[in-house]
């Protein structure tokens, strides 16, 4: 993440054309802050070629031990809002929604809420706080696997992405985020070393104790991190085979499986399916109880997995190659035989 | 913030409650039968703990608490009036032979309490036996060795109780109150022990028609409340490691367990069938829940 150019002038977005609006946004540089990091004005410019055009604002909490999303609404509701009218507007959009699992939220927008934007509760799950749920959940649409949701025009977007929306457009460069470190959610700036953020003997994870990964060397804290946490899985025990994570897991992936592959330090195609059903929630950790992370044993083996499918698909490539050369030389010879028939054929008639 | 439908808890807090789920059975069985449950209880679980933390040569292996538990299983499901060494042999072997050979925690195939158990029920059968102050056998015994009871007889007979056997029958009440607070808390799932009890009802009402005036199959409630029924159905069949945890294997898993050891009950050469229903079923389970067999290919 490059630093924001901090030359910006502010923009009077309710006169200013969408296109201007987009070009803000994309200037500024704004990935999505929930934690993909998908660059966020590509995102709105796909949504808005497909229909209907529903932007939804996403404060639902997901991550444990994780406050930096009802710190944002507390202190900062009417930015949000703004920066989700912003995109509602480059959009055209129909219809807005603003959904969170914080009930004081709720009361405090309801005041200050258009026509065309509703405020919805849900219950913190994991299953409530990803993407294409929200979006069945509050529409109905149910966008299919592999399929992403801009391509059927809807638009989630976290609370922490509106509030660098509207930051941009009214000519703040974002410098700062919230983070929870410890139970404690506070404004770091960004590029701050990790390292330096959380002081403790244990190892420490970037994001919550569920998702996030250990740090880098010289990690620094990029806008999607939304937590600094300790690492729990440090005081491992060893697995009871209780069933749990598959349980917790809301998109019915076989953890344990999963984790009994992963350990076996190979790749398993048969796997590929569950690996790319698995949307990183971190359900399954939160529901370990011999904290075991086996979020990273699914990256690890999925990560072993692609190795292994780009070392098939090389092979492939080669032995097709191959197989073309081969094909080659042998019509070459038979063009060569015939040739050379025919050149005798010539010669005998001249003779 | 996220909310998940269970509690969260840790394998150390787990056993913390399933310890805590055996008191009123203990109690009550300290009751009834003398103090001396306390001292078997009390052998078994150290003995258990020693053999753990030497057989791994750590103490770090005995954070996770289920050496303790395997210990009180094991003081449970012997009489008090054994020879003190024989829990100590039951949980040395327990954790020896049931767990540590297979590499610990997580890895074994069969319930260590019940590998402990079976050892030296086959070993030393007569320091196993129950003896009771009044009768000199327990109504399980009775209802092997019936003669010419018929049903009605067989209940008039000192050795059973209000529904069960006696004294044993508000043992499994204490363990079926003990059992309920662990489904509540949802450690255990609910499928198991109610598997396990219709495992063992339901062929007990099949057979009940049977009876003549020369035998009985005892009622269904007579088995519900004899013997180890509620301590296996909600402690020793529930041991996440060695039960399978997808619904439909629990259903099979738990019926298998019930009846095998109604018919040892009643056909069989031991008073109580539930330590080889659970080994046996221990050794399907493999067959139910091919994910749980460690793969090394
Ligand atoms: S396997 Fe993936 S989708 Fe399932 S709970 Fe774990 S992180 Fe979430
Ligand atoms: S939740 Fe943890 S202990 Fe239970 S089966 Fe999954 S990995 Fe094993």
């Amino acid at each position: 993440m490059s630093l924001p150019n901090p030359s910006f002038a502010p923009i009077d977005w309710e006169r200013a054309t969408p296109a201007t609006l987009l070009e803000r946004i994309a200037e500024a540089k704004i990935v999505g802050m929930g934690g993909a990091g998908f660059p966020t004005a590509e995102k709105i410019s796909l949504t808005r070629k497909h229909p209907p055009n529903i932007v939804i604002a996403n404060g639902m909490e997901t991550d444990p031990d994780v406050n930096a999303d009802r710190v944002l609404l507390e202190q900062h509701l009417n930015e949000v809002l703004t920066g989700l009218r912003i995109v509602a507007r480059i959009l055209s959009a129909v219809h807005s929604y603003v959904v969170t699992s914080h009930k004081k939220t709720i009361q405090v927008a309801q005041g200050c809420l258009n026509d065309n934007e509703t405020v919805r509760y849900l219950k913190p799950t994991f299953q409530n706080g990803a993407e294409r749920e929200l979006i069945q959940i509050l529409t109905g649409h149910v966008v299919k696997d592999n399929r992403f949701p801009a391509f059927d025009g809807y638009l989630v977007l976290n609370v922490h992405t509106l509030f660098a929306v509207a930051e941009a457009i009214a000519g703040k460069p974002l410098t700062k985020r919230l983070v929870t470190v410890h139970d404690e959610t506070r404004w770091i700036d960004i590029a701050t070393p990790v390292e330096s953020i959380l002081e403790s003997s244990d190892p420490i994870r970037v994001g919550c104790y569920a998702t996030g990964h250990r740090p880098r060397v010289n990690e620094v804290l990029t806008a999607t991190v939304n937590a600094i946490s300790t690492d729990k899985s440090v005081h491992a025990l060893p697995c009871i085979h209780c069933g749990w994570c598959d349980e917790a897991c809301p998109r019915d992936v076989p953890v344990e499986s999963l984790f009994v592959m992963a350990e076996q330090l190979k790749p398993n195609l048969d796997a590929q399916d569950a690996l790319n059903r698995c949307n990183d929630c971190g359900a399954c950790v939160v529901a370990c109880p011999s904290n075991i992370h086996l979020l990273d044993h699914v990256r690890a083996l999925r990560q072993r997995n692609d190795i292994e499918w780009e070392r098939i698909s090389r092979a492939t490539q080669a032995r097709l190659r191959v197989d073309a050369r081969e094909q080659r030389m042998r019509s070459d010879v038979i063009r060569s035989d015939t040739k050379r028939t025919e050149r005798m054929q010539q010669q005998h008639k001249w003779q | 913030m996220a909310v998940t439908d269970r509690p969260k808890f840790q394998t150390t807090g787990i056993m913390v409650h399933v310890v805590i789920a055996l008191l009123p059975g203990l109690g009550v069985g300290a009751w009834f039968l003398g103090h001396k449950v306390f001292l078997v209880v009390l052998v078994s679980i150290l003995a258990a703990v020693a053999t753990e933390a030497i057989g791994t040569r750590s103490v770090q292996t005995l954070r996770d608490g289920t050496a303790v538990v395997t210990g009180m299983l094991i003081g449970l499901c012997l009489p008090p009036s054994v020879a003190i060494w024989v829990p100590f042999v039951a949980s040395v072997s327990a954790i020896a032979l049931g767990k540590l050979v297979f590499g610990g925690l997580g890895k074994n195939l069969f319930n260590p309490a019940m590998v402990g158990y079976a050892l030296v029920l086959i070993a030393f059968p007569m320091q196993l036996v129950y003896l009771d102050g009044l009768t000199g056998a327990t109504a399980l015994d009775v209802l092997k060795h019936q003669e010419t009871e018929s049903l009605q007889q067989l209940i008039n007979h000192p050795a059973f109780g209000l529904v069960g056997a006696k004294h044993f029958e508000w043992m499994n009440l204490a363990f079926l109150v003990g059992g309920l607070y662990l489904v509540l808390l949802r450690i255990v799932p609910w499928l198991l022990p109610l598997s396990v009890l219709l495992g063992i009802a339901v062929p007990a009402l099949v057979f009940l028609p049977l009876y003549d005036a020369t035998y009985s199959f005892g009622s269904p409630w007579f088995h519900l409340f004899a013997g180890g029924t509620m301590l296996t159905a909600f402690f020793i069949a529930t041991d996440p490691v060695t039960s399978p945890s997808a619904k439909l294997p629990q259903i099979i898993y738990g019926f298998f367990v019930g009846s095998v050891a109604f018919f040892i009950r009643c056909f069989g050469t031991w008073a109580d069938g539930f330590v080889f229903a659970i080994l046996l079923a221990n050794a399907f389970l493999p067959l139910l829940e091919p994910k749980k067999v460690a793969l090394d290919n």
